[in-house]
Formats: structure tokens, sequence, C-alpha cells
């Protein structure tokens, strides 16, 4: 065991911080889930891979710094340290990304990766339908192949970012007799496709963060196949795992939470009860707990070792911690919390989080959903 | 940056846990209990001739100097096995001493025998019978005494693997070898040194509790199948297990920052040692709960971890200790303590 930063790593850290010291917008950018706040943001993405800094971990021939696990996690910190803008295609770089890497065909890489990293694609999920939410294998929107072509007929919901994305990614049917989660299969389907619609729904902030999009007969080449043909649920079950796991949820987004809501305890001290500062310094606690155990696990990851349904244990502790730093935020501010207008103490940012923060538990898969795996591939207990 | 372990750390801990596994039992905890005798001098041998009572002790006192990663892993297993004999005391709190100190070395002469270490965060005496000499800590003195001198009075503790002593105030010096001044620093160490071995007993004991939880539930059958099925349970004990995967790495980097001298070494300590409570709290809460009535007797082994947990909360840093001292931590150095300093 050595727990530190290397001197090559520090200067990485120096560097990057460095460049977004120099980039970062000073006024921030509206929205990604407005159309113009989505371009923004799409700018955005441009002007990180002009630095080469879209997704350091990705080898360099797919723009790149072919970078290991604890430099994306030092990438993390200064990003969240910056205050740079949301990552409007997450999706992409964090979950579709890395299986591409894993399942992608070398054209398939050479055609979604450099577009993906420059934000010319940004991506949307699809995978919940209506009648498949928790029970993602009862999906029933299917991909029939017809010659060089799958037909796609059905319905996906709750994708998120589709209402201004240029292609989505999910699981079909495309075995008439399958049931369950065989014969399904990974496919990437461009949303301006003739027989796409696209339904924004409004979340909670009022914002299409997310959208329902209708299938009607849409003919999709099938090179746009990912892994090979009803073996959709495996592959989808790694992209899950990245979800769920530290690619998108770094430790350095909840530790910046847990420092702000520090400041904001502080500040207003004195007329605050005891509850409240137990609750502020258990954030602090747990981020923290968090930030290590992911250090533990790329450490693991590097040194050749697998991590299977463990990123469920993650997932419902950051997705719980987030949602208590903010509710005890909002405790604080009190009754200045509802506002929505920057007044003081940065209040807007926390009641927006706070709204978010009630949608951890039940994206990547329902907190509920990760125990039963918890219970049953780490406990062992009966399905 | 390399947070695993070694793999002779491992080989190491899984040699101890295959000794454990056989050695301590509930059964032979239980016979230590009704004899009065929980600490069973034989095993104590065992342990010396295993390398585990002198694993961190240096070189030059015949130990084999191994660190203090290291010796978190052996005693998360002590916690995991109930082990009565205090090993992981001698480890963590007098092997440190004897480490840190040669006006204490010279003082131990027989290394191998157990030596009890008291301050005002666990007074009580532990095994004094068994010991040799009696290592009390105050706010910058460290006194050594002879335990056949000291007049104590027994005191029953809720874990009978716990023989403890109270002292009697008004015979303080006898027995006393030897007070040593200046010692602010290395008492502090000790401290801290305290919360990571508590801390680590904590989350073993919190691993243990768990897993005769879902033994249990596999077994237990009621409206036709085993208890383990049914959703409230399962998800009663993963919330255990998220609670304890949360506690490990936080702990692992308090033994290593104590190891190495960081100088935020104590407040990493309180921060494992609080993971630890929490995680213990949650396993014995809820896997008694999935025990139903049988979890709430004597008969049934989950309490002998249970209770051990309860002693192991309060000694070597409680809750409200802790938790006042990180926030007077973060109060004076916030501004040094988010996300880009996790490492130095």
């Amino acid at each position: 065991m050595k727990i530190g930063f290397s001197g090559s790593q520090k200067k990485f850290r120096e560097e990057i911080r460095e460049w977004l010291e120099k980039n970062v917008p000073k006024i921030p950018l509206n929205s990604f889930d407005t159309k113009e706040g989505f371009e923004e943001h799409r700018e955005w993405e441009k002007k990180l891979n002009s630095g080469n800094w879209s997704m350091v971990t990705w080898p360099e021939q797919y723009g790149g710094r072919g970078l290991n696990l604890i430099e994306w996690l030092i990438f993390e910190e200064e990003y969240y340290r910056a205050k740079a803008p949301a990552r409007v295609n997450q999706n992409g770089v964090f979950l579709l990304g890395p299986t591409l890497m894993e399942y992608g065909s070398d054209k398939q890489k050479e055609k979604f990766l450099s577009a993906m990293a420059t934000g010319e694609h940004i991506w949307s999920q699809g995978w919940s339908e209506p009648g498949a939410g928790s029970d993602m294998a009862a999906i029933r929107t299917t991909a029939f192949k017809k010659g060089d072509k799958y037909i796609i007929n059905g319905q996906k919901t709750w994708s998120s970012r589709a209402a201004f994305a240029d292609w989505t990614f999910g699981l079909f049917r495309s075995d008439p007799e399958s049931e369950r989660h065989r014969g399904l299969s990974f496919i990437l389907v461009p949303l301006d496709a003739e027989g796409v619609t696209v339904r924004p729904i409004p979340q909670l902030d009022g914002e299409p963060g997310f959208a329902e999009i209708y299938f009607d007969d849409v003919e999709v080449d099938v090179s746009n196949l990912l892994g090979g043909e009803g073996e959709g649920w495996s592959i989808a079950m790694a992209t899950a795992g990245f979800e769920r796991g530290l690619m998108l949820r770094s430790p350095a987004r909840f530790q910046e939470t847990a420092s702000k809501l520090l400041s904001l305890y502080f500040k207003n001290k004195n007329n605050l009860s005891g509850s409240i500062e137990s609750k502020v310094l258990q954030s602090w606690l747990r981020a923290e707990a968090y930030a290590l155990n992911i250090y533990q696990t790329a450490s693991k990851l590097m040194a050749g070792k697998k991590i299977g349904p463990e990123s469920s244990l993650g997932k419902v502790f950051w997705s719980e911690l987030d949602h208590q730093m903010h509710q005890t935020a909002l405790d604080i501010l009190g009754v200045s919390s509802e506002l929505e207008e920057v007044v003081a103490d940065d209040v807007a940012s926390w009641i927006k989080g706070y709204m978010f923060s009630y949608s951890g538990p039940i994206y990547a898969g329902t907190n509920e959903i990760q125990k039963n795996i918890i219970a049953e591939r780490l406990l062992g207990m009966p399905r | 940056m390399n947070f695993t372990f070694s793999e002779d750390q491992e080989i190491f801990r899984d040699a101890f846990k295959k000794y454990l596994e056989s050695n301590v039992t509930p059964e032979k905890i239980r016979s230590g209990w009704e004899d009065n005798k929980p600490f069973n001098q034989a095993r104590w041998q065992e342990l010396e001739e295993l390398g585990i009572l002198q694993s961190n002790l240096d070189e030059k006192y015949g130990g084999l100097g191994l660190d203090l990663v290291t010796s978190c892993l052996l005693v998360e297993e002590m916690g995991y096995y109930a082990l009565p004999e205090p090993a992981a005391e001698q480890i963590f709190l007098s092997n440190l001493l004897i480490n840190k100190s040669t006006d204490i070395a010279e003082l131990i002469e027989e290394k191998n025998q157990f030596i009890g270490v008291t301050h005002s965060l666990s007074p009580n005496i532990l095994f004094l019978d068994n010991s040799s000499k009696l290592i009390n800590l105050e706010e910058d003195s460290i006194s050594i005494v002879s335990s056949k001198d000291i007049n104590g009075k027994k005191i029953k503790s809720s874990d009978p693997s716990r023989d403890l002593t109270n002292f009697i105030s008004e015979n303080s010096d006898s027995g006393l070898l030897q007070t040593l001044n200046d010692q602010k620093s290395l008492v502090n160490n000790v401290v801290t040194s305290g919360m990571v071995m508590s801390a680590a007993i904590l989350v073993g004991l919190s691993r243990k509790i768990l897993d005769l939880a879902t033994a249990y539930t596999l077994d237990r059958k009621q409206f036709g199948k085993p208890i383990g099925s049914f959703q409230a349970v399962k998800h009663m004990l993963a919330q255990a297990a998220i609670e304890i995967e949360f506690s490990k790495a936080t702990l692992y980097r308090a033994a290593y920052s104590l190891d190495n001298d960081n100088p935020l070494q104590k407040l990493h300590a309180a921060q494992a040692k609080l993971q630890a409570i929490d995680a213990c709290e949650i396993a014995s809460r809820n896997s008694m709960q999935a025990h139903g009535a049988m979890g709430y007797t004597w008969e049934m082994d989950l309490h002998i971890f249970i209770r051990r947990g309860w002693s192991y909360k309060q000694v070597w840093g409680n809750k409200s200790l802790l938790e006042n001292y990180i926030m007077n931590q973060l109060e004076k150095d916030l501004p040094k303590l988010g996300s880009t300093y996790t490492f130095l």
C-alpha cells in the first residue's frame, strides 16, 4: 500500500487546474436542458476537446490522453473545484464510450468515439419503456432484421438528454420469439432518422431533461449493432456498471457539495440546532468515505481486479448522501430556501440541486433494485 | 497511488484467519465465560508463536517490524472472531509505546507478556491479572506501574470477554516504577492508535454480525420459504453491507496515516472510528432484527459479537468526542480539507 500522488500526477493536477482557470466560462452557462443551454454546453465540450480534456482516460488515438483512473479522479477534483460546466454528453463520454471501447468494432470506434469527444454527437439513453422500468428485461420495443437494416418499432421513455440530443443508445428486442433478457440487442439510433418522434418531458424543475422517444418503422443500418445480436443484456449491464460506479459519479462532486454545506453551516452556525450540526458533519464524513472507497476501487481495478455488483453499494451510498446534503442545506437556509433567484448564499443552486437529488435514488436503477442486487449477488440471499 | 494490500499482507491475514476459525469459536469463548477466565493463557502463547503479538514490534526487540496497515488487517479479524485476549491492545497500544520510547522499552523486559494501557478514554484496566505491567497515560505524562502492586476492584462489563478492574485512587502510587514527563505527543499518538484499533475491531465485528444474519435468513423458513427471500429482510441486510463497505477504506487510510506520521493522522483516525461506529450500529440493529426473537436470546451466538461492539464503540474515542474533534478541525481548516486535499 502506498497512498499518495506521484510527481507526474501532481504535475497533471497543476496542468488541468491552469487550463480550467483560463477556460471555464466566467458566467455560468444556461441549463443544458434548454435549447440554448444545450448548444452552449456542446460548445463547451468542443472546447474541452480542443485541449484534449474531453475524456482523459480514453486512448490517445480517440482524442484522449490514455491516463489511468487515479488521474481521472484528479481531473474530476479539479473540474468540480473550477465549477466547470456540467457534462452534457455524459451519456456518451462516460457510459457509451467505455462500452464502445470494450464491445465495438474498429469501424464503430472510429465513427463514434471522436464525434463523441468533440461534442458533434451528443447521446441520450434509451433503456426504460412504459412497461419496463425497474424490470428492464420486460423491454418490448422491437428491432427486427430485414436485409441490412433493423426496423425499429415501439417506445422508449425517461431518455435523459433526448429532447435535444443527436443519438440514442439502448436495448431492443431483436428476436421475436425471445423473452426476458434473452434476444435483446444493443443498438445505436440517430434521432433524426425518419419515423423517430421525440416528445420532451419537463422534469421537477420544469425543464425537459428527459423525453419519450417513439419509433415508427425506423430503419437503422445493421452496422449500428454493438456487439453480437442478442447479446445486448450483458453489454447493457456493463454500461450500467459504469453509470453506478466511479465514471459517472466520481467523488469530487459530493466532496464539493459537502465543503459548500460546511461553509454555509459555519456562516449561519449561531442560529442552528445540534441536529443540523450532526447532519453537516455526517455529510462531510460520508463524502470522504465515498472518496476513499473510490480511490481504493480504482487501485483494485488498476491491479487487474474486476468490479461487478459491488458498484451497487456505491450507488445507494452516494445518492442517499446527495439528498441528505441538499436537504440539510435547505434546512439551514430556512425561508429563503424556496427562492429560485440568487439572493444570497448561492440559494438557487441549493434548491436546484435539492430537486435533482430526488432523482439520484431512482435513476441508474432504483436503490431498491440495487439493494436486491447487493442481497442476492453479494450476500448470497435467495431470489 | 496503490491503495491495495500486498500479497504478503493478505497471506498473513488469511493464515491468521484460519487459526482463529478453529481456535476462537463461540463454544470456546463461552467456556472462558463460564470459568470466569476469558483470557486463555495457552491461546496467548499461540498468538505469540504465530508472530501476531509482536507483529509490529521493532525487530530490535524481537518483533517482526510490520506496518500498522498489516496490524489493522489482523485486528479486524480479531474483531470478526471476537478474540477475548487483548492482542489488539498489545499491538496498537503497548507495542507502539515500546517502539516509540526507549525509556519505556527498557522498563518492559518481558515484551511477550500482556501490558495494559489506560487513559481517560479507556480508564478501566483490562485483564489486570494477566498483565505484568500497566502503562497509564495522562495528558502529558506516562507512568509505568507494576501490575501485581495495583490496588483495584473488579467491575463487571456487559461483555464477559472483558475482565475489568477499577483503579483505587488513594493507592495510585503503589507499584509505580517510573513516571515520564513531557510525553504529550506520544500520548496523542497512542490515543490516535487506540481509535484506529477500536475502529478495526468494530469493522471486523460488523462483518461477522452481518454474516451471521445472512446465514440465519437462508436457514430460517416462514410462509414456506427462507426469510432471506423477502425484500424487507434483504434490504435491511443490504443497508448493513453498504455501511460496512464504506467504513473500510477510511479505516485503512487511517492506519496508513498513523504509520506514516501524517500530520492529519488524528483526523483520519477519528473519521475511521466514526464510520466504524455507524457500521456496527446498523449491522447490529438490522442483524438482530433479521434473527427475530432468536437474536434476543443468550443461546444464539449473535450477542457475543454485538456486545463486544457496545464496548469498543465507547473506548478510545466515542461518538461525541470524535464529532467534536472533527468539527473543530473543519472550522479551523476547511479550505485545506476539500476534495483536492484527500491525499498529500
